[in-house]
């Protein structure tokens, strides 16, 4: 009889040992969404003509993959796309990349997926196909991302990346992140849980480590993986990025440096004619 | 003890007069490059309001001490009191 008692006993420990150990790795793993075009999902023009198997394309997804795992961040990457699935050591090969892709035609689709996968935190890279100035498809895919929130109830945080240089210069990419840099700050200024990287500059992938006009080779895309790192494993306090509008209207800030290691935010403003009150 | 009143009442006119226990700060005209902290409820005001006035702000997350630099222009800070 005690036998019997101490073997369920035991048999309850387990059970509840592995119910812990499940809702732990429920709790920390992180559902990442690599969003945008052919620099996520890995498709080269080449690849119009003869292409590589899919399970073998990772981009900068591959080397993010590694890294995170290396700092032991537990993620889970999400999307309705696959590709690098035949790669070793194995990487996870969801993402949400549509190679081709605009802006505008990315953010047609995407609450769909977003409604599906239920991503934690979205890397976003589009606009690169747009062949324009102007970042209004990044901010229609915002608005998605907003209304897949409102609708859900589920808080989302999206690091947007400024576009990575083409091999050669292009005006157009320059005023379109300067354009994008006003387009996230006016979007942070309300309160959204939004972080702005600096893809351009901070990959900084010199014109010999590209494949053509437009990707980059395996070290370029390694360079792509370090600033996403740099951002996902850094601090982040939502509540800085809202202080500045919570004192001044967005149209009159010219310039915001968020320090998270600080908790620190630093802005340049002009002064309204009702003046600021803090 | 009528003298002791008297002497009292005289202390606090005398008090009340010279501003003591009045902890209202003036309003500051911002000088270019220098640093002020402020407090939450301060303003800052431009002194020609058709002219372009630029601050930096620093604020620091739960703090509430604000550190403000006049760049371009004229500004006044106004207390709150």
């Amino acid at each position: 009889m005690y036998h019997k008692h101490t073997y369920i006993l035991k048999l309850l420990c387990i059970s509840l040992c592995l119910n812990m150990l499940q809702a732990a790795d429920t709790n920390t793993t992180i559902r990442i969404m690599p969003l945008g075009d052919s620099l996520t999902y890995d498709n080269t023009y080449a690849d119009a003509v003869h292409p590589r198997p899919d399970g073998i394309r990772t981009g900068y997804r591959g080397y993010l993959w590694y890294m995170l795992k290396d700092a032991n961040y537990t993620a889970d990457f999400v999307g309705s796309q696959r590709a690098g699935y035949d790669v070793k050591p194995p990487i996870d090969p969801d993402h949400e990349g549509h190679m081709g892709m605009t802006s505008h035609e990315i953010a047609a689709l995407i609450y769909d997926s977003l409604a599906l996968y239920q991503p934690d935190i979205i890397l976003l890279h589009a606009g690169t196909n747009d062949h324009t100035s102007t970042p209004s498809g990044v901010e229609a895919i915002l608005n998605q991302i907003n209304y897949y929130k409102s609708t859900s109830g589920k808080d989302v945080r999206v690091i947007v990346a400024q576009l990575m240089a083409r091999r050669a210069p292009d005006a157009r990419i320059d005023i379109f992140n300067k354009k994008l840099k006003e387009l996230v700050y006016a979007h942070m200024l309300k309160g959204e849980h939004l972080q702005l990287v600096d893809m351009y500059h901070d990959a900084s992938i010199p014109s010999s480590h590209y494949v053509d006009a437009t990707h980059p080779d395996a070290y370029g895309y390694s360079r792509m993986a370090a600033v996403w790192f740099k951002a996902l494993t850094s601090p982040y306090n939502p509540a800085l990025r809202s202080y500045p509008g919570t004192v001044v209207s967005s149209t009159y800030i010219k310039d915001i440096v968020f320090d998270d290691a600080a908790d620190t935010v630093t802005f340049t403003t002009e002064i309204p004619d009702t003046g600021i009150t803090f | 003890m009528m003298k002791k009143i008297v002497i009292s009442i005289v202390t606090l006119l005398l008090f009340a007069g010279c501003g003591i226990g009045n902890n209202d700060k003036a309003d500051k005209e911002m000088v270019i490059s220098q640093i002020y902290t402020l407090k939450k409820g301060d303003k800052i005001v431009k002194k020609d309001i058709n002219a372009t006035s630029v601050v930096k702000i620093r604020h620091t997350d739960k703090k509430e001490d604000i550190v403000v630099e006049l760049v371009e222009g004229s500004a006044t800070i106004v207390y709150k009191n």
